[in-house]
């Protein structure tokens, strides 16, 4: 379906509308939608840079499902990696500043 | 990470509101024990690029041949076993079989070797994800946004919830409402088979 048949059902309705309105009305939609259910699942990847500690999040994250990394000294392939959930604890200080826009 | 033989074992994440923080944990490299410190720093290891560099010429920057290199803008790297030019540095400019950095010097066609100081596509995430901003009349909530099928009356009900609330029709836009949630609400979530896989313990 297009936005485009979202605005004739409403049309044949509510008579004439705003496209860019509608437009809008349906982004809010698709924001409910994701925030309510959570179900729409994506994976993004980025470089793995020595010395940097943090990298971006994309910006239409909502939550952190799962973190791999890939293990380029044996077989090639990303392995999950936990969440260190006892930080404060157990981290050196960060000396990191950069940034890294995960793709 | 040439002696990261189990990477779950080794690399922790946590985050804040807008970031991934990365950690490796530190092995005490001088100990022949190999005591483990139990701290976790940044990512220390080294890169997964590497090659050989056959040539350079120097003008404005300078440029280094090597065949098929895979480096990007703006990728480090550290340079060895040149005259001039040892260091860690950053790419400015890409060809498929050249790589610029920045500066200029009169040594000219050296070899030496370069090895990445990062993971190339280290790092995946899989994330909850709103969707994309609807930006024309024509976009397809389904094949460009992966917005269900099923889920299409609902972005109709709430659309027509909406324009009822303005045109002052509350009944209406109220059964709009409710149909547009109760439909969210019994929508099932797709089922990836790797749900129902055998995940070690981490």
């Amino acid at each position: 379906m297009t936005v485009k048949d979202i605005i004739s059902q409403v049309e044949m309705v509510y008579g004439r509308q705003s496209h860019t309105y509608i437009m809008q009305l349906v982004n809010d939609a698709l924001l409910e939608i994701s925030s309510k259910k959570q179900h729409y699942t994506v994976s993004a990847t980025a470089d793995l840079i020595k010395g940097q500690r943090w990298y971006d999040l994309p910006t239409r994250t909502i939550d952190i499902i799962k973190v791999e990394i890939l293990d380029t000294s044996t077989d090639n392939r990303y392995h999950l990696i936990p969440k260190l959930v006892d930080y404060h604890s157990l981290l050196k200080g960060d000396p990191d500043t950069g940034t890294g826009d995960l793709t | 990470m040439a002696t990261r033989d189990k990477p779950n074992v080794y690399f922790a994440w946590y985050n804040d509101d807008d970031r991934l923080a990365i950690v490796e944990r530190q092995l005490d490299t001088n100990s022949s024990k190999g005591i483990d410190s139990g701290e976790y720093d940044s990512f220390y290891s080294g890169g997964n690029l590497s090659g050989s560099i056959t040539a350079s010429t120097t003008s404005s920057t300078i440029t280094f041949t090597s065949a098929s290199h895979g480096l990007a803008v703006d990728d480090t790297l550290t340079i060895s076993d040149t005259t001039s030019y040892d260091g860690d540095v950053t790419v400015t400019a890409v060809t498929t079989n050249t790589f610029s950095i920045a500066g200029t010097n009169s040594e000219s066609s050296e070899t030496g070797s370069w090895v990445s100081l990062f993971v190339d596509d280290g790092i995946r995430m899989t994330i909850h994800s709103k969707y994309e901003e609807v930006t024309a009349i024509t976009t397809n909530l389904d094949t460009t946004h992966g917005l269900d099928n099923s889920m299409h009356a609902s972005v109709l009900d709430y659309v027509k919830s909406r324009v009822s609330e303005d045109m002052g029709q509350m009944e209406q836009a109220q059964f709009f409402r409710t149909r547009f949630e109760a439909s969210v609400s019994k929508k099932t979530t797709r089922r990836s088979g790797v749900r129902f896989l055998s995940v070690p313990k981490l």
